[in-house]
């Protein structure tokens, strides 16, 4: 297999290129194509090694050919090598999404410096999503923790300052709290290995219960802060909200995935299915999540921003992810993977497109969008398709996953969570409907009824535009997604 | 010729292209319908003249194509014609003709019910069906667009916007010949979904306040309704695993009272579309906000679709398919349910239409009493099962009929808007005088739909009217309380439109209109051609019967003696239908008298007889309860984005809100009560949590 | 029952300061204070993380050829609480860093008062 390395050289690209660019200062056009190409670059590694894992299947890849038990492991399986190839994708558009609007949020001397960060981000996303090392994640998650929020506070404002401090405390103290859990584990298996706990986990799980129920409450709250899960999830909306727009669009869309993903190799690589339903953890999940599907809406209804709203509508959606999660069959999580996926391309277009409303006008009260829509057509159909898609129309992709979600349910005998997926469904059209309505149907009283092209550069409506198609190729065909998810569940997911 | 007046020729036959096309659209749309209706009863005629049109009729993609001209057609229209109004108009009249044609085309298909399958897409595959039921309504509603068509063009040069509201029109066209046309439930509500939405813009087209409100509640109960159908299908799914309309064996026999469920969410989700009481709510406030064209399409076809979606599902789940003998379902309790639900629509409708002295909200009231007919015509079909075939029929034919005649009624309204700028029937009188011929029409729309002989609504009440009788011999005693009612609505419709005719059309003429505008002869071509089809089918009631509507029992599994006994070669013209009509007329005029002697048709109900109230109350009194607890101490904070809300946002005004302004108002109010105490003390929710995980996870073990 | 308790001393310890941290997060305003309690914690969890490795009698891991009967610590968790140290430091700078930048910005260290500033914008 001439991709084993892969994976390797898709975390050490980024590093390496992440350390040049702040050398190069001021060079705009040098420092996008760099960017630009590297991105491209991983992702052709990425489909590289997509492809020819289905003909090798799965493989472990160890650091410095130590054994599992001492060295770093990396472990390599048709679905985290998709959800690297999913990463990538989406990175590279709102990269090629930011070029042109990072330029105006922030200072020119930032604009290497940014990319750095940006590099920084996909280089610890893809390790965690990589790694079968337990204290490795922990390292790449503090990395992430830090790159995420120094992608906040890039942009020099009172409120951005705020937001990532509070998004760091908050996430340090999850770290602290994953990292207290892993030293429960270790004490007990003397393993960081994933697979090598797990082993052990299922020998000594009769023996030192107390010690396991300890760790796993204390990686699953530390996890569930990080990945926004509803009560805790109080550093999103400031976080998401107060970034810049491509930033915005990276945390909500990928970042908390990474960690939802991260959540799933503790609950299936190390802990186990048995042993989860066993706790009722699952249980605990479904109530969290349908908390914060129904509260999530409610709150982005009270929402004047429109960045805000967008981010408490994310609460919302992280709520569907682990509503799938939660249900511990295989429709489940097939379910919430592909809301992970069509989750990330909708909030990306939403972002993507509230970004370019606030680069064109600079409003971003959502009592300023009336009429917008005839100022900037080409975004405003773009955010409602995806609109559309939160609220479930069919024909767009989030249609599909209530759709999947909703059979998994049904088939886990759980009917009252999908009565409240429909009752967070209606919650999703009374915020998102009101700003279509007023887009298209209210008047701006600077210029009527005159239609024109959006204000736009091309670098900004283009990546848009290939959103708003993905998520309706997806919405109309979503086997594309569902197959390959389905086909690359692996056994441990499926236990 | 001189040059100014070549120049004012040119002017005028610019401006008469729009006519002159038009008009001529309009005798080959008679000359087609002609041919098809002589095809219908000459058999040898029909294969001739299908064997010419071969290519296009048996073309397997037909029923894509028809869904897709109008949206295509609304494209071209758009890039090429946006800036002329006649241009466009002639363009949309032309491409709403080729999908009449196209209709026309699919009969051979419709015969032999193909299905068109697409696996794969939206997961389930999406399917495309034609049978008989489905070809009337295709027909229905290609024949009216078209004449609303021609109808709207000079009726719109009064309003803004006017290419957004062709545009939606065309793609609401579309989603409605998708939901005619669909195979199975998910590509049923792919298109409803879509028709929602797009008639969301015609509604709220006019951008005043009302409108939008209007607009608003019938895109959130549209949207609502959605959601159950949704709730439906997933639950099907799992269950029974198939959602295509045929089906090899009766689906729901296995499931047990799930089966109820499922059909309840349906009918409520249709139900709210169909404007069935008691979620008929938003149907008296959106249809006469739309403008005229759009309220007669709304009226005339939009609402007949949730009716067509509640008999569809009926014929395809409820009933056992035809060559199976398998068990039914108790079908029987859920036409009994349909029956009386039926009877308080009708009865809901008329009573508020007697109140209402705008006419287009008149017009609206009684699009609910007639849509009662047709749910209690579905709801006798489903009670005799497999001898409900008269049910069935009842409930078809009146969905063409009201077809016609309301939306012509709409459209009467409209002409008379035009030039008055006012639908108070008690401010107008004496219009013949101005507008013979609307006049004429209007008269024909109205004995229509009290149901005089000789005119159209006659035949599908008697129809009805025979089916509850037989429904009422087979059926428990208390059915003779609604044959009663029965009798009592019909003649409240009859008074009802004396006093819109009479007001409106009768009487001295008030000064002030002596001298107003005429109307369009346009306007009134395409008025007349509905009016024409309204009285061939009341002289000729057999006909659509024995042709059309007959001929799709079959398709179904319906009892065969009953269809022979009761249904072929029926006497309309008997003694004892029109003497039970003499009745109702005399009752009817009766109540006119009585009505204006004792003034009651100004009666001011109390609030609490108001259907939303009651619907609304318990989500009201949780939300006032919020308010009033929540709201005192942060008063500071109503001052927020509310778009369901005028800008008042005082107490007083949230009061007398809506429930999505009060929804909305208090959803605000919890977010600042949360994010002023919660977010600030992020540390003591991780604190909470992770005790609350902690100790929940050693509990449970 | 002390046995038990002196046997699980690094517990005690460690959840005591554990919740000193937490405590020092919570209940204090001052941005500075906060970071403080953050560093508390993470040395909570890095204590007892060490103490896991200890073998009753074992020496300091460093290979000594001569004896093979020398009983060793276990050098994993110290290893890692060595790059766990790291990372608490650089988070440390990192916030710290912010925290200059919003005294810049607001010229409070109170946290109350800064998001109360932002809410009247």
């Amino acid at each position: 297999m001439i991709s084993t390395q892969f994976p390797v050289y898709l975390v050490i690209i980024p590093l390496a290129i992440a350390v040049i660019l702040p050398l190069l200062k001021q060079h705009r056009r040098l420092i996008q194509s760099i960017v630009s190409l590297t991105v491209g670059l991983m992702f052709f590694l990425a489909l590289f090694n997509w492809f020819e894992l289905h003909s090798f299947g799965a493989y472990a890849y160890n650091f410095g050919g130590y054994a599992a038990n001492l060295g770093i492991q990396f472990y390599i399986d048709e679905l985290t090598s998709l959800l690297v190839l999913f990463i990538l994708f989406l990175s590279f558009i709102i990269i090629s999404y930011s070029f042109a609007d990072i330029p105006h949020e922030l200072e020119p001397h930032q604009f290497g410096l940014y990319y750095s960060l940006i590099l920084l981000l996909l280089f610890s996303m893809l390790g965690m999503v990589y790694t079968n090392d337990l204290f490795n994640m922990y390292v790449f998650m503090e990395i992430l923790s830090i790159t995420s929020t120094a992608i906040i506070s890039i942009k020099h404002r009172k409120a951005n300052f705020l937001a990532s401090f509070r998004y760091l405390m908050l996430s340090s103290i999850g770290s602290i709290t994953i990292l207290f859990g892993l030293a429960f584990l270790y004490m007990v298996t003397g393993h960081l290995n994933m697979f090598e706990v797990h082993k052990v986990i299922q020998s000594v799980w009769t023996t030192y219960p107390m010690n396991l129920l300890l760790a796993s409450g204390f990686i699953l709250t530390g996890l569930g802060i990080k990945s926004a899960m509803f009560p805790l999830h109080v550093w999103l909306p400031d976080a998401h909200a107060s970034a810049p727009s491509p930033s915005s669009a990276f945390l909500s869309a990928l970042v908390v995935k990474v960690y939802i993903f991260a959540m799933y190799k503790i609950l299936f690589r190390v802990l186990g299915t048995m042993m989860v339903k066993g706790l009722g953890i699952d249980q605990a999940i479904l109530i969290f999540a349908a908390l914060g599907m129904v509260f999530g809406s409610i709150f982005a209804i009270g929402q004047r921003d429109i960045k805000r709203m967008l981010a408490y509508s994310s609460v919302a959606q992280i709520g569907y992810i682990f509503l799938g999660l939660g249900l511990m069959s295989e429709q489940g999580l097939a379910a919430s993977l592909f809301h992970i996926f069509s989750h990330g391309l909708m909030k990306t277009a939403l972002f993507l497109s509230a970004g370019s409303i606030i680069f064109a006008t600079g409003k971003r009260k959502l009592s300023d969008l009336d009429g917008i829509g005839y100022r900037m057509p080409v975004t405003m159909i773009v955010f409602s398709i995806a609109a559309f898609g939160m609220i479930g129309i069919p024909g767009v992709s989030g249609f599909m996953s209530k759709i999947y979600l909703g059979l998994a349910l049904i088939e886990g005998q759980h009917p009252i969570y999908l009565a409240l997926i429909l009752l967070s469904s209606f919650l999703n059209a009374v915020y998102y409907l009101p700003i279509i309505i007023a887009a298209f149907l209210k008047e701006d009283p600077e210029n009527r009824h005159a239609m024109k092209m959006d204000p736009l550069p091309k670098r900004m409506w283009i990546p848009m535009v290939v959103l708003a198609i993905c998520l309706i190729v997806i919405g109309f065909y979503p086997q594309l997604i569902m197959d390959i998810i389905e086909a690359s569940l692996p056994a441990y997911l499926v236990g | 010729m001189h040059p100014l007046k070549l120049k004012q020729f040119n002017i005028w036959r610019r401006q008469q292209r729009f006519s002159i096309i038009s008009s001529i659209i309009f005798v080959l749309t008679f000359i087609a319908l002609g041919i098809f209706l002589t095809s219908l009863v000459n058999e040898a005629f029909r294969q001739s003249t299908y064997q010419t049109v071969k290519v296009i009729s048996d073309y397997r993609y037909l029923k894509l194509l028809i869904i897709f001209v109008p949206v295509v057609g609304s494209l071209i229209q758009y890039i090429i014609d946006r800036t002329s109004d006649n241009q466009r108009d002639i363009s949309i009249v032309f491409w709403t003709f080729i999908s009449f044609i196209l209709s026309l085309l699919l009969y051979p298909q419709a015969l032999s019910a193909q299905t068109l399958r697409f696996d794969g897409v939206l997961l389930l595959g999406v399917s495309f069906r034609i049978d008989l039921v489905g070809f009337v309504m295709l027909l229905l509603t290609s024949f009216l667009w078209l004449f609303v068509m021609m109808y709207s063009h000079h009726y719109m040069m009064h309003e803004e916007h006017r290419n957004r509201f062709y545009i939606f029109l065309s793609i609401t066209f579309s989603c409605i010949l998708g939901t005619i046309l669909a195979g199975d439930l998910l590509t049923m509500f792919l298109f409803f979904e879509g028709m929602t939405l797009s008639s969301f813009m015609l509604v709220t087209h006019g951008n005043q306040r009302e409108t939008l409100k209007a607009g608003i509640q019938y895109l959130f109960m549209g949207v609502f309704g959605g959601l159950l159908i949704l709730l439906a299908i997933i639950l099907q799914i799992v269950l029974t695993g198939s959602l295509s309309f045929v089906q090899e064996q009766s689906l729901f026999t296995q499931i047990g009272s799930s089966a109820y469920v499922i059909f309840g969410l349906l009918f409520l989700g249709f139900g709210i579309k169909a404007g069935m009481a008691p979620v008929h709510i938003w149907l008296p406030k959106a249809h006469p906000v739309a403008p005229t064209p759009a309220s007669a399409l709304l009226s005339g076809i939009m609402i007949k679709i949730g009716a067509y979606g509640i008999l569809r599902v009926l014929l395809s789940f409820g009933f056992v398919p035809i060559g199976s003998i398998g068990n039914w379902i108790d079908v029987e309790k859920l036409g009994l349910a349909l029956m009386w639900l039926g009877i308080l629509t009708m009865l809901i409708g008329v009573f508020m239409a007697l109140q209402q002295s705008h006419i287009k909200k008149m017009l609206a009231y009684h699009s609910i009493s007639q849509m009662g007919y047709i749910v209690l015509a579905i709801g006798i079909m489903a009670f005799l099962k497999d001898k409900g075939s008269m049910g069935f029929v009842g409930a078809l034919y009146h969905i063409v009929n009201h077809a016609l005649f309301k939306s012509l009624l709409f459209m009467v309204a409209g002409v008379i808007y035009l030039s008055l700028h006012n639908l108070n029937m008690y401010e107008l009188g004496g219009l013949y005088r101005r507008f013979p011929i609307t006049a004429i029409i209007a008269l024909i729309a109205s004995l229509g739909i009290a149901g005089m002989p000789l005119l159209n609504g006659f035949a599908s009440k008697s129809l009805i009217h025979h089916a509850l009788a037989k429904a009422i011999h087979d059926g428990p005693g208390s059915l003779i309380l609604i044959e009663y009612l029965f009798i009592v609505i019909s003649a409240g419709t009859v008074t009802s439109f004396i006093k819109l005719f009479g007001y409106t059309f009768l009487g001295p003429i008030r000064k002030e209109h002596i001298q107003c505008e005429r109307s369009v002869k346009i306007m009134e071509l395409a008025m007349a051609g509905i009016a024409i089809v309204i009285v061939l089918i009341g002289l000729f009631p057999n006909f659509v019967l024995d042709h059309l509507l007959v001929p799709a029992l079959y398709q179904s599994n319906f009892d065969v003696h009953t269809i022979e006994k009761y249904l072929t070669h029926v006497s309309f013209f008997n003694r004892e239908d029109l003497i039970s009509t003499l009745k109702i007329t005399v009752l009817g005029i009766g109540f006119f008298f009585a009505g204006v002697k004792f003034n009651l048709f100004h009666l001011h109900l109390p609030t609490w007889l108001n259907v939303e109230k009651i619907m609304l109350f318990p989500i009201d009194v949780m939300l006032y309860f919020y308010f009033n607890v929540l709201g005192k101490r942060r008063i500071d904070y109503w001052n927020n984005y509310n778009p369901y809300m005028e800008e008042d946002t005082s107490m007083s005004a949230i009061k007398k809100e809506g429930v999505m302004g009060r929804l909305f108002a208090s959803a605000n109010l919890m977010t600042r009560t949360y994010e002023a105490s919660m977010v600030r003390n992020a540390a003591l929710i991780y604190l909470l949590v992770l005790t609350l995980v902690v100790i929940l996870l050693i509990a449970l073990h | 029952m002390f046995d038990v308790l002196l046997k699980h001393m690094n517990y005690i310890a460690a959840m005591a300061l554990f919740v000193i941290g937490l405590y020092t997060v919570l209940m204090h305003q001052n941005l500075i204070k906060k970071v403080i309690g953050i560093n508390i914690m993470e040395t909570s969890v890095f204590l007892f993380f060490v103490s896991i490795g200890m073998v009753q009698n074992g020496q300091a891991p460093i290979i000594n050829l001569k004896d093979a009967s020398v009983t060793y610590v276990n050098p994993i968790p110290s290893a890692l609480i060595l790059t766990g140290i790291v990372v608490a430091v650089s988070i440390t700078a990192y916030s710290l860093s912010l925290i200059i930048q919003l005294y810049k910005q607001y010229g409070t260290l109170n946290l109350d008062e800064m998001v109360d500033e932002v809410e009247h914008d």
